[in-house]
């Protein structure tokens, strides 16, 4: 399974799992489905079936052959109906593509790729319902005839509300295929957690912060010392990129060199976050100080200034890559208010060439990012 | 992935449901013709419209919303005059129906509209089958379902496409047909359509299965709906026929009834099925008096078995009858008297023991079914009770009370009509209606023939002899204007051609006029052997009349034919050899239409409770039969081998046991090595690219078998490598494979050890 990617599932695959395969616990099953799981007669069915009790006891009453033909017919039509439905979601399967990041307050794609395994029958009339969290399912339909050996695609646009673990799933599938006599609902546990970045925020630059421009004709920087002209060559380092290596001097050499950019060295940033409940006694502001920081991180690594990041009074950890500030971000996501520190405890000292960029609320609903005790960027 | 194939568009999905609809709701339509509704306006204005709105549904569209707002309180409106003023609810009904079904066929529909209209088509489809049982149901029904299925399917299709959108489909109103059906077959996938095809066929399969496999009890004994409609009634077999309406039935060429012979041997070369006695002659025809009238008595009511006039002897052939509605008579057609009726459903029916005769208490609105238990087929009946009064009363009370006598008796304060003085005796001999003139005109002829003679027997004969000399039979006759008052005896008087009925009341009146008992009977002559389905079939042109005159030496009611050629045999050669029945043959295209017709009404129609027995009876003595034959061969088989064993030994003996034992063990050794192998390859090359490969199956299956085993050291690497085999076999390409065969036979030894 790759990244942001579910397993494939099928409906009896789906049902399967959930009830094993114990005859006994399948006929309980179908006589006490599971919540949400359920055959119900749709107004189309509920007539069919009306018909039928009409017609049955007619027949009976009468014993006229010509109504026991039309009974018989009705519920044949009831078993066809069944044995297409049977076909329509047989050797179907499907599974979630998560695409990444998710940021509280943004809208994310999620994918669910269908694929039909069967080899004559197209399938029809399916629908999905999709959950992210606490938020109402919504539903997709699939429009178009899903032919043998074919996939399908179907997309949904969700919004998650908050920062954390998010659930993406799918809720159930279901059918009218063929004929609309029967709604056919399949729970489905498909799915997957996701974390949920802090919502990005506007920020005010201040003071020392002004000075935080990317250069021109520079968008974004994905690794760490690419910016800036090319200096010099020098020594492989532990943490260098691989991109980094200038391949001829190294054969020339001997020995890996790379390639040393101007932006190398320029003063970078610690950028800590203290989880410090007694920092952050407003719930609310807790949240802003965990959106600046994942913000500022981001702008930061942009800009090829960050150094570092550290949680609460933990070492800092070195941030060359982008999946590195990704990690930050994880941690952010899942960050809660932590308790009080002693009050002689103190955070470890940054290198000489790196300054921190601490959060501090800022009045009763600010945060502000300080660095040496002035106000960089508040929000 | 690019789609080779294209889909219908949600336009055309919906023109495919307004063609679907349009045609069921012509095709149930059209099935209320078999009914004896008067819907005729209604039918011909949806005959007509219907298939214009179809054609083009723009039209529907330009229906202005008065039309809608309009249309179904109008219905209504004309539902409740119908009814306030026929009184007749089930025809009312079925214009109601109609009326609404043409509606929804020229109106735009929705999901909701649809299903409305299929539920109209199906209570027409339905009603019809119930009323007229006819073998056509079936094409209906099964038209009926297809279709349905189709725009159900056309619907969820629609409304799943169309799930997410908010705007009313436009544009589909502008068809053109011919670009429909081409997409149509475009976007068809043979394969598919077949299996759908070949899941519709299991459908009707499992429908026998269903009708054959119900439990069949009767909750009731009554169908409700049979006593909302009414037949028209066909007076050539009613109490009251006048001259020329049985002729009028012999006109039609369809089927009558059909019967079934348990015993085609014991069928009489020439049958006369009775339906009416009619005994008072009134000048203009014969009627059945009221004296006959009341010896009809109720032997039963909404009962299946209704018991005759003796009791059912052993091996007694039964006849089994399929009595169409067309015939339009309450009277059933019998050969004359019986043991037991038995009935498919239950039905009052009145019986007069004399007579022979039976009645249904009303004219039956659908085929009815009815075995007849030892059935008398002869020329006479025996009629004890008729020869007691004739006996005891002198010959002036013999004659009977006339009609005049009869309303005399039901004046104000007198005793009802039923009272015991009031009973009237039948009229055998009543010539009441004649003039002198006339009945000295008959006395004339009767002495011109020698008389009375010595008994009714004697006196049909010679009778019967004038009256064929006198007359030709034909269909086209004259009756003189002079020659008497009364029409019959104009025509005795002349020697025009005429038919059955002019001869069976002449010879009445003749026997009459010489004081010999006579009656008109009216039903069926005849009848032809179905060579395909091997029953009767008797038409309506088969009607006839004949005379029953009473032959006072045997105390008997003799039957006596008059007619010219009416008691011609068929030729030799036109009758079934092998003497099991002396019917004439009829092999045409006409008696195959009416075998299935009759096949309909044996199997489907006729099935009860105790065909079920009979199907589940057979089943069991076809496997008990198949078993016994299976172990009657192996018997057989073992008592040669043993037999084989027994005989003395010698070298080639030997080698033969030897030669065919090694042949066994090489078979098994090849099929455990090559052979599975083989299959599983010539599967695989079969399957072609397909996920679902035997090879990668069986693969599949081994790589389970070789995680569940238990490891054992010293194998794993042989395990090991048998896993990497097993792995390329199950995933890697085809032209990769190693030989399936070893590498099966490896996965099997390492999952031994």
């Amino acid at each position: 399974m790759g990244a942001g990617q579910t397993e494939w599932q099928g409906a009896w695959s789906a049902a399967k799992k959930r009830r094993g395969r114990r005859f006994r616990t399948l006929l309980w099953a179908l006589l006490f489905p599971p919540r949400g799981e359920r055959i119900a007669p749709t107004v189309t069915g509920v007539l069919l079936i009306t018909i039928s009790l009409g017609i049955g006891t007619a027949a009976y009453n009468t014993a006229s052959n010509i109504l026991f033909i039309t009974l018989s017919l009705l519920l044949s039509c009831l078993v066809l109906s069944g044995v297409l439905s049977w076909l329509n979601l047989r050797a179907v399967k499907w599974r979630l593509l998560l695409a990444g990041p998710w940021r509280a307050g943004q809208t994310e794609a999620v994918a669910l790729e269908l694929r039909n395994e069967k080899t004559v029958f197209p399938t029809y009339g399916l629908w999905f319902d999709l959950v992210a969290g606490d938020g109402a399912p919504e539903r997709r339909h699939l429009e178009t005839r899903l032919d043998p050996g074919e996939d399908s695609r179907m997309e949904w646009m969700l919004k998650a509300a908050r920062r954390g673990r998010m659930r993406v799933a799918l809720r159930s599938m279901g059918s009218l295929y063929p004929f609309g006599f029967l709604r056919k609902s399949v729970l489905s546990e498909l799915g997957a957690d996701v974390l949920v970045w802090p919502a990005a925020v506007e920020y005010r630059r201040e003071g020392e912060g002004t000075a935080w421009r990317a250069p021109r004709g520079q968008g974004q920087v994905n690794r760490a010392g690419q910016d800036g002209d090319l200096l010099a060559l020098r020594r492989y380092a532990r943490g260098d990129s691989p991109k980094r290596v200038h391949w001829k001097a190294s054969a020339r050499l001997r020995h890996l060199m790379v390639r040393q950019f101007s932006t190398e060295g320029v003063e970078g940033f610690v950028l800590r976050m203290d989880p410090d409940a007694s920092k952050w006694p407003r719930a609310e502001q807790f949240e802003l100080a965990l959106s600046l920081a994942a913000t500022l991180a981001e702008d930061l690594f942009r800009l090829d200034r960050l150094q570092a990041v550290a949680i609460g009074d933990e070492p800092a950890q070195t941030v060359r890559r982008r999946r590195e500030v990704e990690a930050f971000l994880d941690r952010l996501a899942l960050l809660e208010p932590a308790p009080p520190r002693r009050r002689d405890a103190s955070f470890p000292a940054a290198p000489a060439s790196r300054r921190v960029l601490t959060l501090e609320p800022q009045g009763p609903r600010g945060v502000a990012a300080m660095i040496d005790g002035k106000p960089a960027a508040t929000a | 992935m690019a789609n080779p194939r294209p889909q219908l568009s949600l336009s055309e999905l919906h023109q495919v449901r307004w063609l679907l609809g349009g045609l069921i709701g012509l095709v149930s339509a059209w099935t209320v013709f078999y009914l004896e509704v008067d819907a005729l306006l209604a039918l011909m204005l949806l005959t007509l419209g219907v298939p214009a709105f179809i054609w083009k549904p723009w039209l529907a569209k330009a229906l202005p919303p008065l039309f809608h707002r309009l249309a179904f309180p109008l219905i209504v409106t004309v539902f409740a005059a119908d009814l306030w003023a026929n009184r007749e609810p089930l025809p009312a009904m079925i214009r109601l129906s109609l009326m609404l079904l043409a509606y929804r066929c020229v109106s735009p529909r929705g999901r909701r509209e649809d299903l409305q209209l299929i539920l109209l088509a199906l209570f027409l489809v339905v009603v019809t089958g119930v009323f007229t049982v006819s073998p056509a149901f079936v094409v209906q029904i099964l038209f009926f379902t297809g279709a349905s299925l189709g725009l159900l399917l056309a619907v969820t299709l629609s409304d799943s496409r169309s799930a997410g959108a908010t705007t009313e489909v436009t544009g589909w109103e502008r068809v053109r047909w011919g670009d429909l059906f081409r997409r149509l077959r475009e976007v068809a996938d043979v394969r598919v359509v077949g299996l759908f095809g070949l899941l519709f066929t299991g459908v009707v399969g499992c429908s026998i299965l269903l009708f054959l496999a119900l439990p069949r009890f009767e909750l009731s004994n009554s169908l409700f709906l049979d006593r909302l409609i009414t037949r028209k009634s066909r007076s050539g077999f009613s109490d009251d026929v006048r001259f020329n309406e049985l002729v009028d039935i012999t006109n039609d060429n369809s089927m009558a009834f059909a019967v079934d012979v348990s015993d085609p041997s014991a069928v009489p070369a020439s049958l006369y099925w009775r339906m009416v006695v009619l005994d008072e002659y009134t000048g203009e025809g014969f009627r059945m008096s009221q004296g006959l009238r009341n010896s009809f008595s109720l032997s039963g009511d909404q009962a299946v078995v209704h018991a005759g006039q003796g009791r059912t002897p052993r091996n007694a052939t039964t006849w089994t009858i399929y009595f169409q509605p067309t015939v339009g008579s309450r009277y059933l057609p019998l050969l004359g008297g019986f043991s037991r009726m038995v009935f498919v459903e239950a039905q009052s029916l009145t019986q007069s023991r004399d007579l022979r005769l039976a009645a249904l208490q009303s004219q039956a609105s659908k085929m009815l079914a009815y075995r007849v238990d030892g059935m008398e087929a002869e020329s006479w009946l025996a009629d004890a009770s008729f020869a007691r009064e004739k006996r005891q009363l002198p010959a002036t009370q013999r004659r009977p009370r006339t009609q005049t006598d009869f309303e005399r008796g039901l004046e104000p304060g007198a005793a009802d009509e039923f009272s015991p003085e009031f009973i009237e005796d039948p009229t055998f001999l009543g010539l009441d209606s004649l003039k002198p003139t006339d009945r000295a005109r008959l006395d004339g002829w009767v002495a011109e023939f020698g008389g009375s003679g010595e008994g009714g027997a004697d006196f049909a004969r010679r009778a019967t002899a004038w009256l064929q000399g006198r007359h030709s039979y034909s269909m086209n006759y004259r009756i003189p204007s002079e020659g008497g008052e009364d029409v019959l005896v104009r025509w005795i008087g002349s020697t025009s051609p005429g038919h059955c009925e002019l001869f069976a009341g002449g010879l009445v009146l003749l026997a009459r006029a010489a004081g010999v008992p006579a009656r008109m009977v009216t039903g069926f002559h005849g009848g032809v052997w179905n060579a395909t389905s091997g029953n009767i079939t008797v038409k309506n042109s088969d009607a006839h009349a004949w005379v029953e005159i009473w032959d006072e030496p045997s105390k008997a009611w003799m039957r006596s034919d008059p007619t010219s050629g009416s008691g011609a045999t068929p030729p030799a050669d036109q009758v079934e050899s092998m003497g099991s029945t002396r019917l004439e043959l009829d092999k045409g295209w006409g008696a195959r239409m009416d075998s299935l017709r009759v096949f309909w009404y044996r199997r489907i129609v006729s099935f009860d409770q105790s065909s079920q027995v009979e199907i589940l009876k057979g089943a069991k003595d076809k496997l008990r039969g198949g078993l016994e034959q299976l172990r009657g061969q192996l018997e057989t088989g073992l008592r040669a081998a043993w037999a084989w064993v027994r005989q003395p030994w010698g070298i080639s003996r030997v080698a033969i046991l030897v030669l065919a034992g090694g042949g066994v063990v090489m078979l098994v050794l090849w099929w455990r090595r090559q052979g599975r192998t083989w299959l599983l390859s010539w599967r695989s090359r079969r399957a072609g690219t397909h996920r679902r490969d035997p090879v990668r199956r069986e693969a599949s299956l081994w790589l389970r078998k070789l995680a569940r085993a238990k490891p054992g050291e010293l194998q794993a690497a042989e395990r090991e490598a048998a896993r990497a085999e097993l792995l390329r076999l199950r995933y890697g390409a085809r032209e990769g494979w190693p030989a399936p065969g070893p590498v099966f036979s490896r996965a099997k030894r390492a999952c031994r050890e």
